[in-house]
């Protein structure tokens, strides 16, 4: 039998930050929860507290100076976590603006410890932090004597068995601030504008007795509150048994599944390369069409700039039969992780097996800018992850025609995929014509062939190759001389 | 009482009034009130956000009753009671009525408008619970 303390992890109710924080909230930390106005603080903390209070397991909001409590009760209530019927039962908000107002550290902490006694907290919250410090700027000495109040606050907060939040704006993250060191877990809110897009970021910048995860998470504040997108390296996957080890799936066009030895093994991930109207997004939607008709569902993350000129008519009929979800992701402010977030939520709603990405060019235009530095490594990530579910994927990317250099893709995300399908223009006869090859499928034989396709009323029509042509990647074959 | 509708302080106060109570009865009992207002808000939102919610509805209730301009309203923390009352003692008991009703249901509005009917509802349930039953208790016909 172990003697060491087991140490209680709290679900936060905060989708995704349990698992940056290293898998919940230790019980009876005490916690500082900082940044600037407007970074989500109070609404982070309240709805940890609506998650966590109880009737027996009551939480204590002390509001100090700043939002008035009125405005705070106004606002929060629009989020869903937000239940008025627990004020008064669960939840008590306590003012103590007339004892902050004083200056007296001393007076503050009374107010506090009479109220922690009255009420019983197993959660309370002090908001804003920012408030008490300013108020005793003023009486000379205040760093020290804020010290004393932030020891004396942790210690009876600690011994009092109750989790504890400070909610402070203004932090300098540099400053030796007394409160850093006190507390046990340090939540960091930032906001990052980049030309017109925002995007919120938190860090956990320190988590005493767990490892939580290093770096800047995304999260997004909506009408169901915040949702953190921890990285596609931590994503909890669960993979299913979709298909047998071995399968191949369809692509829909017959002589490409035979060009790729019986088609894609199950679980690999294909990148379709081509130029502007070769027909990707065609083989994409036949990729899913195909699932349809064996019965299996499929998921496609749109990056179209023009959503009204949708897809083809068959993804439409799939997404509105309920066949195949939509992740349709047209925004400018979306971090990877999220869109990851977003795909992984519909794949285990439809328990897709098919995932089509379109475009991956699409696809960077829609994460903020501040992500696209790291565009190919988050990338890299997110195909990882997908793939580790179990599902198939089918990226399409935008390929210029260079008729000097032969390319497989942009941003050398070649070696992200398992597959490589490589579709081209060529100039024959005064015509534009098309040819495709499966430049690379992993692990596995497959056809070396340059084959001449065309597109119809019914999707991709793979046809023979040109072997009478040479030349054929430079654009401008010529016949073979004998 | 269900929240979407108004709570019957007219009817209540007029009946008393009705039944024979003076205006320095219902000026206490409309002041009893506001003091319950007061312990269940204050604490919560401070004294200050209390108090300005008790002048706003004196300003908004001296639209229909001119008198409660001259109301004084005391400092900024705190909810001047004893001028409320003074000022009430000094109408008929009908006016006197009429004005606690108003004043009521303009800090009721006022409050709903703010923060929504279910959590006025959470936060001030019980006082208007002890004020009609109280009402009930004293009704001399009950």
């Amino acid at each position: 039998m172990t003697t060491k303390v087991t140490i209680n992890r709290l679900a936060t109710g905060v989708p995704g930050l349990d698992d940056v924080l290293g898998g919940g909230l230790p019980e009876f930390s005490f916690n500082l929860i900082a940044g600037q106005p407007g970074s989500g603080k109070t609404t982070l903390a309240h709805q940890m507290m609506f998650a966590l209070a109880t009737p027996e397991r009551p939480a204590l909001y002390l509001t100090v100076l700043g939002e008035p409590p009125l405005k705070m009760l106004r606002y929060q209530q629009q989020f869903d976590f937000f239940k008025p019927g627990e004020v008064n039962r669960s939840v008590h908000f306590v003012n103590l603006a007339d004892e902050t107002l004083t200056g007296d550290l001393d007076k503050v902490l009374e107010r506090i410890v009479a109220e922690v006694e009255a009420r019983n907290p197993a959660y309370l919250f002090v908001d804003s932090f920012r408030s008490v410090m300013l108020s005793n700027e003023g009486s000379g000495n205040s760093h020290n004597n804020l010290q004393r109040f932030v020891q004396q606050l942790g210690m009876l907060m600690t011994s009092w068995q109750a989790t504890t939040f400070l909610i402070g704006e203004y932090f300098v993250e540099t400053d030796a601030n007394p409160v850093f060191t006190v507390a046990d877990g340090l939540i960091w809110m930032r906001q990052s504008v980049q030309r017109n897009s925002m995007v919120r970021k938190m860090e956990i910048m320190k988590m005493r007795g767990q490892a939580s995860l290093a770096g800047l998470h995304t999260f997004r504040i909506g009408k169901a509150g915040i949702e953190v997108f921890p990285p596609a390296s931590l994503v909890a996957l669960q993979r299913h048994a979709l298909h047998a080890p071995g399968t191949r799936l369809k692509l829909g066009v017959p002589r490409l599944d035979e060009m790729l030895g019986g088609g894609l093994p199950a679980g690999y991930s294909l990148l379709v390369a081509g130029p502007s109207g070769s027909g990707k997004s065609v083989l994409a939607a036949s990729f899913l069409a195909e699932g349809g008709r064996a019965g299996e569902t499929g998921v496609i993350a749109a990056f179209e700039q023009q959503p009204d000129r949708r897809r083809n008519s068959v993804v439409d009929d799939l997404i509105k039969a309920g066949r195949v979800g939509l992740v349709d992701a047209r925004r400018t402010d979306l971090s990877i992780d999220e869109i990851l977030q977003q795909m992984l939520a519909e794949i285990r709603r439809l328990k897709a097996s098919r995932l089509v990405i379109d475009s991956l060019s699409g696809f960077e235009l829609a994460v903020a800018p501040t992500f696209r530095d790291d565009f190919r490594e988050e990338l890299a990530r997110l195909v990882a992850a997908l793939v580790a579910t179990g599902v198939t994927v089918l990226m399409t990317s935008e390929l210029e025609d260079r008729y000097t250099d032969l390319r497989f893709s942009p941003y050398g995300t070649a070696f992200l995929t398992d597959a490589i399908i490589v579709q081209r223009y060529i100039e024959l006869d005064s015509r534009l014509r098309r040819v495709m090859a499966v430049v690379k499928l992993r692990a596995s034989s497959h056809s070396n062939e340059l084959r001449e396709y065309t597109i119809d009323g019914h999707g991709l029509q793979v046809g023979e190759m040109l072997v009478q042509q040479e030349g054929l990647l430079g654009g401008r074959p010529t016949g073979k001389r004998h | 009482m269900s929240q979407a509708e108004l709570p019957p302080f007219k009817s209540v106060l007029m009946r008393r009034a009705s039944e024979g109570a003076t205006a320095d009865q219902l000026a206490a009992m409309i002041a009893d009130v506001w003091l319950e207002i007061h312990y269940a808000l204050s604490p919560i939102i401070g004294q200050r956000g209390a108090a300005a919610l008790y002048k706003r509805s004196l300003h908004l209730g001296s639209s229909s009753h001119a008198w409660m301009q001259s109301v004084s309203v005391g400092a900024a923390s705190e909810m001047d009671l004893g001028a409320l009352r003074q000022g009430l003692s000094g109408r008929a008991p009908a006016e006197a009525a009429a004005a606690g009703a108003t004043l009521l249901h303009s800090f009721h509005d006022l409050v709903g408008s703010l923060i929504g009917p279910s959590l006025s509802a959470q936060l001030l349930g019980p006082v208007w619970v002890n004020f009609f039953s109280g009402s009930a208790a004293q009704d001399p016909s009950a």
